[in-house]
């Protein structure tokens, strides 16, 4: 199992936040790349630009932790992942995000963790310029 | 109107595979006439061995350390600058045609550029990309994010599945299925006809470029096909020009198995770990492919693929040079072919690349011939240069000071241009950091007729180990003098002159994007 993290801080509070990423049909506002989401239930869909739909299982949506978990299920070719992403508050105004990927094949890492920072980059400039 | 440039690369093409290198397999007339009428390189290095830093290193000139792209993955800054950059803003026309790789392939949120105009089956976005106003843009198959596969797809869909699946879908790692006759890793027949082949793509695409410009036009055209890099999957149809069972084995593949696991044992432990099957370092060789099953026939079979492809693409740069000639441009056209790096292709019973600094990956063919109507002679230059010189001398060539941000220099057109040049050294690096954690680190200088590798703390190695060829003694580098007291002083020497030329990361270090 190949694991990687990224973390960025924001300006922001955890609560705001958390109201975006803790959203699983907002992820197109903040997570580039991203240009349709659907959600039914626990399943969601994702159509990227290049126009592969992602189909993702979410597992976990804890208000109280802000914690946001999903596993990818097709089509890339996953045996195992899971998204973990933690909003933690620091202070008042600014929290700290923290996006973690656990994924075999290990080759899917560095593709999901470099997306994942972009991601994170995005997401800080999009709250920040709110 | 100044003089054009044709830049001609292949990928991980040994220096041993030409007739003007003393290959004796495949037929490469064309290259070998450009040698005969130009500057033959006995001694260019690449940077770096793998694809991604050794082709930002050719486009930027730059070490690894400057440019930043240290692996496969990694993409070459946005912001870098380049010769192509340098020489559009010069008045040339630019184009790269073939395989580019400054930005990763395996790319499903299509965050690329590269990736992006492949996909869309575009020749340019808003502007020049790293400084080419054209790219077509090819790679090791009939599938990717790339024009080459856009163009089989639609003019040809019946041959999507020809080629060998380069990388196995299934797990997204190098495929280590057999094929062909032998069973060797990737090695497949491919049902394809060779006009439709991505060598003859690159050649009848750069062809069509050239022919859209204008007659006063300077040009610098990066013509760069994907082989003869592996899957070993040339036409079927041109198979038949080296038949396998009639090649010698390479000297470098030693004579027996026992032979081997007593050379690999006197070199740093990664190169028997990785034969035994008990490493994997990095993501450029099949992962489930244990080295040490690799037969006699296998290599054999391997060689001689990599012999038809190597003609294959004498026989397109052939057709390209005819092109140039019909429009005129013939004397004024400066030709450069080289490589990114080389295959081990047998040697010490290995194939594909990875952190091992020997001639199989480091020394690569190297030809200039510049422009007839320059009047400069033929030569052949020993002395050590890298592909890091080649920018600067695609600025020489077309009159422009070379940048102060381009850390090589023009290359020389002579020996004694080369002394004057105090052409001594030549520095190349390896770093990789495996999604499993395993890190590697070499640092290796040629200099004088020896090569020494230092290594760096990593999880294989303590920062002890290292390896030390004598070239002249031992030109197979079978023999690792790093712990031979006698050469103690020697080494000792190497080492502080590495140590010496040694420039600083640029910082932050970055992350990979994927794994190539």
């Amino acid at each position: 199992m190949a694991t990687m993290r990224q973390s960025v801080f924001v300006e922001r509070s955890a609560d705001a936040v958390w109201a975006l990423v803790g959203d699983p049909a907002s992820v197109t506002a903040w997570f580039p790349q991203m240009v349709a989401v659907q959600v039914e239930g626990n399943q969601r869909s994702i159509t990227l630009a290049s126009g592969m739909t992602l189909l993702e299982e979410i597992v976990t949506r804890r208000d109280d932790l802000r914690r946001f978990q999903y596993r990818l299920t097709g089509p890339l070719p996953v045996e195992s992942h899971l998204g973990t992403i933690d909003v933690i508050p620091d202070g008042q105004a600014r929290c700290v995000v923290v996006y973690s990927t656990d994924v075999i094949p290990h080759a899917l890492a560095y593709v999901l963790d470099g997306a994942v920072g972009d991601a994170l980059a995005n997401l800080k400039a999009f709250m920040e310029a709110g | 109107m100044g003089r054009k440039i044709l830049f001609v690369t292949t990928d991980q093409q040994r220096y041993d595979s030409l007739g003007c290198t003393g290959g004796r397999i495949a037929r490469t007339p064309v290259i070998d006439d450009l040698a005969a009428n130009g500057v033959c390189f006995d001694r260019a290095h690449p940077e770096n061995v793998v694809c991604m830093p050794s082709r930002a290193t050719m486009v930027t000139g730059q070490h690894v350390r400057t440019h930043g792209v240290w692996m496969n993955g990694v993409p070459l800054p946005l912001d870098a600058p380049t010769v192509a950059g340098v020489l559009h803003d010069a008045g040339y026309r630019t184009a790269l045609v073939g395989k580019a790789h400054f930005e990763p392939f395996l790319d499903p949120f299509l965050r690329f550029e590269e990736n992006r105009l492949g996909a869309h089956d575009q020749t340019s976005g808003a502007g020049p990309h790293r400084g080419f106003d054209h790219f077509e843009l090819a790679a090791h198959g009939g599938v990717g994010l790339n024009h080459y596969a856009r163009w089989l797809t639609r003019e040809h869909p019946e041959h999507l599945s020809s080629y060998y699946p380069a990388i196995d879908i299934g797990t997204l790692e190098v495929n280590s299925a057999g094929g062909g006759d032998t069973g060797a890793p990737q090695v497949a027949n491919n049902p394809i006809p060779a006009d439709w082949y991505h060598t003859d793509w690159v050649a009848d695409r750069t062809i069509a470029w050239l022919e859209g410009l204008a007659t006063d036009d300077d040009w610098f055209c990066w013509m760069s096909f994907p082989d003869p890099h592996h899957p070993w999957d040339p036409p079927a149809s041109e198979v038949g020009r080296v038949a396998w069972r009639d090649l010698d084995l390479p000297p470098g593949f030693g004579t027996s198995v026992d032979e081997r696991a007593a050379i690999l044992d006197t070199k740093p432990r990664h190169w028997r770990q990785w034969w035994d099957g008990e490493l994997v370092s990095n993501y450029e060789a099949p992962a489930r492919w244990v080295p040490a099953t690799l037969t006699d026939d296998q290599v054999r079979e391997v060689n001689a693929r990599t012999h038809v492809e190597n003609e294959l693409v004498d026989a397109a740069l052939g057709r390209v040079l005819a092109a140039i000639a019909a429009r005129g441009w013939a004397d004024d056209t400066d030709v450069v072919f080289t490589t990114d790096h080389g295959e081990l292709q047998g040697d010490f019973g290995f194939l594909f690349k990875g952190p091992y600094h020997v001639d199989a990956l480091m020394r690569l063919p190297l030809v200039w011939r510049p422009a007839p109507s320059t009047g400069i002679g033929a030569a052949r230059v020993e002395a050590p240069v890298g592909l890091i010189d080649l920018a600067p001398t695609f600025c020489a060539i077309a009159g422009i000071p070379v940048p102060e941000w381009m850390e090589g220099g023009p290359l020389p057109i002579s020996p004694a241009e080369a002394a004057a040049q105090k052409r001594e050294r030549v520095f190349t690096e390896w770093d990789s950091r495996h999604p499993t954690g395993v890190e590697v680190h070499l640092r290796t200088l040629h200099r004088d007729g020896f090569t020494v590798t230092v290594y760096e703390p990593g999880t294989v190695h303590d920062g002890t180990e290292g390896e030390l060829y004598d070239h002249a003694e031992d030109p197979l580098q079978l023999v690792n003098f790093w712990d031979d007291p006698v050469r103690r002083a020697l080494r000792d020497d190497l080492v502080d002159d590495l140590r010496a030329i040694q420039a600083e990361w640029r910082t932050p270090v970055r992350s990979p994007q994927a794994p190539v």
